[in-house]
């Protein structure tokens, strides 16, 4: 189960909707756990937004400088989002093929108006199984934190 | 002395095989050392970060302190005591190809009965029969370009039931397109080509399997698009994609069916190395940029990438379904306006640089620098000026206009008081040209002028400039009125 306020949803739409029709992506910081609870995220530079609409590759420096911000802040990166521009926010082929296991991967379906569906998913074998996306209002988080 | 200390950070992926560690002090006086006294401890890591010759995968990256090792010295790179070096895993992935996860389509024995009714011609045929037709089915082939060649070809093989079709285009479909490119609807201009192409051949056969790749094909993707076909069929319309697909081709061990149109005439071959020579066999290098006009430049009839893309679909489904003599070794050529064809035998060049004995490229380079591309933006910007300069010099009677364009795009338009010279006259006329005067060259979209400025300013005219965009920009920006094409 992965926990994602609606503040950040909202931001991951803008940015699904800014970069249209390329591909953006980025990461996703918080805390591991039974429930997975995103906090901040963060944008990444696509490395292969010069050559293709439909692919990304998130540039290794991004995930260095993510990592010393999870770890200044007690996180970690729990996993990447991506846009899928006029495509179903569902993984494709060459996503299961370059996932990681154990990160959580949000895929955003992205249209020329607004991005609208999210999804999450998780490698396991060699096949991504959906991970249930829960939106939770900002204030939550908090509260969670302190019980 | 003792070797450098140094923390080496864990990706969480990888902490369960290192005791969910999030990193280690290990010792060593580089990279690769110290990866391999980090599999050398927790040997289930070693599948994740290294191949079985030992080197480091390309999905993983490797920073030490803030610096990619990509551009230090690799696993070369040297460490000193208290250095981080981290590993990082290579974040990828995209909605391309459009095959959303699972479904693809299980291997099935036998034809369907809506199978049987829509292919019974070829059932019927001794050389497909059930047999052969399930091949296709099972077959897959890759076509790069949505062009002229690329129509004929995605109708043809979907109609022919070939398996799963992937196609290769960054375009969108554009007015030019429509007087050769059968495949596309007056409706879909402006439509990105690969998704009007999708939903027409998805319409035509939905037995089909159809994967979009929207990308331009590059020497980073390339072999990751290519290995996953049968059989590679090139539409492309410039040299650089035309030696990459090649390459990538050879490097794979996959069949490149080659097709080729200008004017009035076509080029048909089918380079396989395994068998026989490759692209590069026949033209080792390409022409110089500017040589070679592109069909953008010089024309097409509309018609001839029907011929010569259907030749290459027919020499697809003989690869695919391995029958026939395949033209492997033969180039054909395809003269519209004598309505000839005549065929020359090639053969594999023993010190090809790419499929002969002792290849020199063993990987794929870059091919824009390799066709010398990119030059034109190397003429220097100074001999360099925009359509609205030019248009005041011209104005005020300061410069002459040099349109090095052909005879027959002048008559569909062209600026008041312009001189005509085509590209190929210019050597010859050089003497009409004063030094003295200052000189603005123009093209179509300058291009051409660009390579005839160079030229111009090489044998010492000083006063010559490039008029960047052409009469295209002319009309854009300084008369509305002229046509544009």
């Amino acid at each position: 189960m992965l926990e994602l306020p609606e503040d950040l949803l909202e931001e991951l739409r803008r940015h699904a909707g800014e970069g249209y029709p390329a591909e953006v992506c980025g990461l996703l910081l918080g805390l591991d756990g039974e429930i997975r609870r995103i906090t901040a995220t963060r944008r990444a530079t696509n490395l292969r937004a010069a050559t293709t609409r439909d692919r990304y590759e998130i540039d290794p420096q991004d995930i260095v400088d993510g990592d010393r911000e999870a770890r200044e802040g007690n996180l970690v990166i729990l996993g990447f989002y991506h846009s899928h521009p006029d495509h179903p926010a569902a993984p494709s082929r060459y996503d299961a093929e370059r996932a990681w296991p154990w990160y959580s991967y949000v895929i955003l379906a992205a249209t020329a108006e607004r991005a609208e569906q999210a999804t999450a998913w998780r490698r396991e074998g060699t096949g991504m199984v959906e991970e249930s996306l829960r939106f939770i209002s900002p204030g939550k988080v908090g509260e969670c934190e302190h019980e | 002395m003792s070797k450098p200390r140094v923390t080496i950070r864990i990706p969480t992926p990888l902490r369960p095989y290192v005791d969910d560690r999030d990193s280690l002090d290990l010792e060593g006086e580089t990279v690769q050392e110290l990866l391999d006294g980090l599999v050398d401890r927790y040997g289930p890591l070693k599948r994740y970060l290294m191949g079985d010759d030992g080197k480091l995968r390309n999905f993983v990256n490797v920073y030490v302190n803030d610096q990619d090792i990509r551009y230090l010295e690799q696993e070369n790179t040297a460490v000193d005591e208290g250095d981080t070096v981290i590993i990082v895993p290579s974040v990828a992935g995209g909605a391309f190809p459009h095959v959303t996860l699972g479904p693809r389509p299980p291997v099935r024995e036998g034809l369907t009965q809506e199978e049987i009714k829509r292919y019974s011609r070829h059932l019927i045929l001794p050389e497909v029969g059930l047999e052969g037709q399930e091949k296709l089915r099972r077959s897959s082939a890759l076509i790069v370009g949505m062009g002229g060649l690329g129509a004929p070809l995605g109708m043809y093989l979907t109609a022919a039931g070939v398996g799963r079709l992937g196609l290769v285009d960054f375009d969108v479909v554009e007015e030019s397109n429509l007087q050769r490119q059968v495949l596309f609807d007056t409706k879909d201009l402006a439509r990105p080509k690969l998704r009007a192409a999708q939903d027409r051949l998805e319409g035509l056969n939905p037995g089909v399997q159809v994967e979009t790749h929207e990308a331009r094909l590059t020497s980073d993707n390339a072999l990751d698009i290519l290995t996953d076909y049968d059989v590679v069929i090139d539409g492309t319309d410039n040299f650089p994609t035309r030696y990459l697909v090649n390459d990538a081709s050879v490097l794979l061990g996959k069949p490149n069916v080659y097709g080729s149109i200008f004017r009035f005439e076509g080029q048909v071959s089918v380079f396989d190395a395994a068998q026989g020579p490759c692209y590069r066999c026949l033209y080792p290098e390409p022409p110089p940029p500017g040589l070679v006009p592109s069909c953008a430049e010089g024309g097409v009839l509309g018609v001839l990438p029907g011929v010569v893309g259907s030749l290459q679909a027919v020499e697809a489904l003989k690869v695919l379904l391995g029958k026939g003599d395949a033209l492997v070794g033969r180039l054909l050529l395809f003269d519209a306006m004598k309505m000839r064809f005549r065929e020359l035998k090639l053969r594999k060049d023993p010190g090809c640089m790419v499929c002969g004995e002792d290849p020199t490229v063993t990987e794929l380079i870059d091919y824009e620098a390799f066709c010398g591309l990119g030059e034109e933006d190397a003429l220097d910007s100074a001999f360099q000026i925009d359509v609205t300069e030019a248009a005041a010099m011209i104005e005020k009677g300061d410069a002459m206009l040099l349109d090095v364009r052909e005879p027959m795009e002048w008559q569909i338009v062209h600026i008041d008081g312009a001189k005509l010279m085509p590209v190929g006259e210019v050597p010859y006329k050089v003497g009409d040209l004063s030094t003295a005067d200052n000189i603005i060259v123009q093209c179509h979209t300058g291009t051409r002028s660009a390579h005839i400025t160079q030229f111009l300013r090489d044998l010492g005219f000083q006063r010559v400039w490039n008029m960047a965009g052409g009469i295209d920009a002319w009309a854009a920006q300084v008369d509305p009125t002229l046509t544009r094409y």
